[in-house]
């Protein structure tokens, strides 16, 4: 009869132990802190020598269809008056051909093929004086003549994809492919 | 029977016995491993990127190499880091790591307390250093985000080298002693360190007194004169120099070694009219030479002064300079030329007397040369324009006309200080304005340097 006691109490012993691992487990894990949009933005900032403040921006690569892709962008608030995007087409070989087109009627988009890649060069035409924040902000659709895979590179060479600002400030963003 | 449930008990015993330590093995691995202590085996990312791709600096200077360290998650902290640099590669002698930088210069806001520099000398033909920084204070003082600065001192040699991180070898550290984070780079951890001549300038502050900083190059006020060579006091002058190292407006480079110099002469886009300001009467070019026995471009930089002369009525002003090739340079070989203004996209030729029918439309193709005679050569280029739209925005060109170029001159639209002017006004009017912005849109159908 002792024996069996003595057993019940290791037993509830090593329950006692189990919830409080579980419990410990419970209270740090909801310390760790959550994936959030803003999150997804963090670390992504470049800086020049001369800047030192840390913001976030970000540009995705969504695939719309086989043949359409759309280039989004977040400036997190800041006002953008010109930006590069690098479209590496995967194949080289490949003859299919990308058509790009602006989004965003206060922006020419200028474009340089060189090797499989394609420089997109976004400027902010003069007779728009409106702020251009970006959230999620679809700027460049890319038609292509047959599938192919595409990406968006942040440097290649001498280029960077990037956004600037009304302060010349360059803003390397983290990039998504969606 | 008895003895039978007596021995199931027993076993029982061992059995909760055994389950409670487990439990408790699984509970103190999982705690210490997920928030207590990590080690090398850590997957936490810091993302260590540069400051800049390209530094351009004066001889007998000192500078800093800016590093970005910015940790993948916002709530993992940097506490220390030691980087491992490589420079000087291939047995160049241009730059040595400055252990004689102040602490507090070396990262913004001066967050690490201690820097330890030290100069490991030559390996495997190159210049290695170690930089270790350390912050001493509370944890609540730490940052996710940090920017650091690697001090260099330029020697007395012109050239270029390059500065890179040994990414194996660096750490950065975490919040307590042994968490180390794993080093993601996001560009190439490296950047191209240009020595200039001594009167190599990115701001008027490093002219010293009496001086400004027009086009790269430290000038006269003036009325003053730089006696003795000196820039970091200035032109201190008041008096004629003797032999004078630097004058209001600068003189054309003149012939002192090697058997080759060419007389050239430039047409820059937008240049037609004679500037207001003096010092714009003058542009220092780069002019690179590559060919035949040079296994890589020799390059060598030389005034140009405006002339009044043009080749027609609504062409732009001619500028004359005259340059003295190095000695690698030997008459009778074959070679081409790359010539950059210190606003311009790079243009590479390879005739002596080139021309075009739309302004920037010239190539050199077709595996044609130029030969050069011993002494003097005469090339007239000015029947080709150098497109401008390569800016100097943070005090170097980066060899590619893009939103950055045209982005500044959008936003200084309009402006005269000398500063922005120096940098975005590419007709040399005084000001910047829609020629200008004009001007760099063109330049986006050519893009980048040509090489």
């Amino acid at each position: 009869m002792a024996d069996s006691k003595k057993n019940l109490k290791i037993i509830g012993f090593s329950f006692f132990l189990l919830i409080i691992a579980l419990f410990g487990i419970f209270v740090f894990k909801e310390k760790k802190p959550k994936e959030s949009k803003e999150e997804l933005f963090s670390s992504s900032k470049l800086i020049s020598p001369t800047t030192t403040n840390f913001e976030e921006v970000v540009v995705v690569l969504k695939k719309v269809d086989d043949l359409t892709y759309q280039i989004l962008a977040s400036s997190y608030n800041h006002d953008i008056v010109g930006f590069d995007f690098i479209v590496e087409k995967e194949d080289m070989t490949d003859s299919s051909i990308l058509i790009v087109s602006s989004l965003l009627p206060s922006f020419s988009l200028y474009q340089t093929k060189k090797e499989n890649f394609l420089i997109l060069t976004g400027v902010k035409k003069l007779n728009f004086s409106q702020p251009a924040v970006f959230s999620e902000t679809p700027v460049v659709e890319i038609k292509l003549t047959k599938p192919v895979k595409i990406n968006l590179k942040n440097t290649w060479g001498k280029y960077t994809s990037k956004l600037v600002d009304n302060q010349n400030n360059i803003l390397i963003p983290k990039i998504v492919l969606k | 029977m008895k003895i039978f449930f007596k021995k199931i008990y027993q076993t029982r015993k061992v059995f909760a016995i055994l389950l409670a330590f487990i439990v408790f093995l699984i509970f103190i691995w999982y705690f210490f491993g997920q928030y207590l202590y990590k080690t090398k085996a850590s997957v936490d990312k810091v993302k260590v990127s540069m400051g800049s791709t390209g530094i351009s600096i004066a001889q007998n200077k000192t500078f800093l190499v800016g590093v970005n360290l910015v940790t993948e998650e916002t709530t993992k902290k940097i506490s220390a880091a030691t980087f491992f640099l490589k420079y000087d590669s291939d047995g160049k002698d241009l730059i040595d790591i400055d252990p004689s930088a102040q602490t507090n210069s070396l990262s913004v806001d001066g967050y690490f307390d201690e820097v330890l520099i030290q100069d490991l000398g030559r390996q495997d033909d190159a210049k290695i250093a170690q930089v270790t920084y350390l912050k001493k204070q509370s944890d609540n003082n730490l940052k996710n985000s940090v920017v650091i600065f690697f001090p260099f001192m330029a020697k007395q040699k012109q050239g270029e080298t390059v500065v890179s991180i040994i990414e194996s070898k660096s750490q950065v550290v975490g919040p307590i002693q042994d968490y180390l984070f794993t080093i993601e780079s996001t560009n190439n951890l490296l950047s191209k360190i240009i020595i200039q001549n001594d009167s190599f300038c990115e701001t008027n502050n490093q002219c010293g007194t009496n001086a400004s900083c027009q086009n790269n190059t430290c000038v006269c006020n003036s009325g003053y004169y730089n006696c003795d060579g000196n820039w970091d006091n200035g032109c201190e002058s008041t008096q004629i120099c003797p032999n004078p190292n630097n004058t209001p407006t600068p003189t054309p480079t003149q012939p002192s070694r090697g058997s080759v110099s060419l007389n050239l002469k430039l047409k820059f886009q937008g240049v037609m009219r004679e500037p207001s300001n003096a010092n714009q009467r003058t542009m220092k070019v780069r002019i690179k030479v590559a060919g035949d026995n040079l296994s890589s471009p020799v390059s060598v930089n030389a005034d140009f002064t405006l002339t009044n002369n043009r080749n027609s009525d609504t062409d732009a002003l001619i500028w004359n300079g005259t340059v003295n090739l190095p000695a690698q340079v030997i008459p009778g070989w074959k070679y081409y030329l790359l010539i950059k203004g210190p606003k311009h996209i790079q243009k590479k030729i390879c005739d002596n007397t080139p021309s075009e029918t739309t302004a920037g439309s010239y190539r050199c193709q077709g595996g044609r040369t130029i030969t050069f005679s011993s002494g003097q050569n005469n090339l007239d280029f000015s029947k080709i324009y150098l497109l401008a739209g390569d800016l100097p925005v943070n005090g170097a060109q980066d060899g590619v006309v893009d939103s950055l170029d045209t982005s500044y001159i959008r936003n200084n639209l309009g402006k005269t200080d000398p500063t922005v002017v120096s940098i975005a006004d590419l007709n040399l009017d005084g000001k910047v304005d829609t020629q200008d912005w004009s001007m760099v849109l063109y330049a986006l159908s050519v893009k980048t340097d040509e090489e």
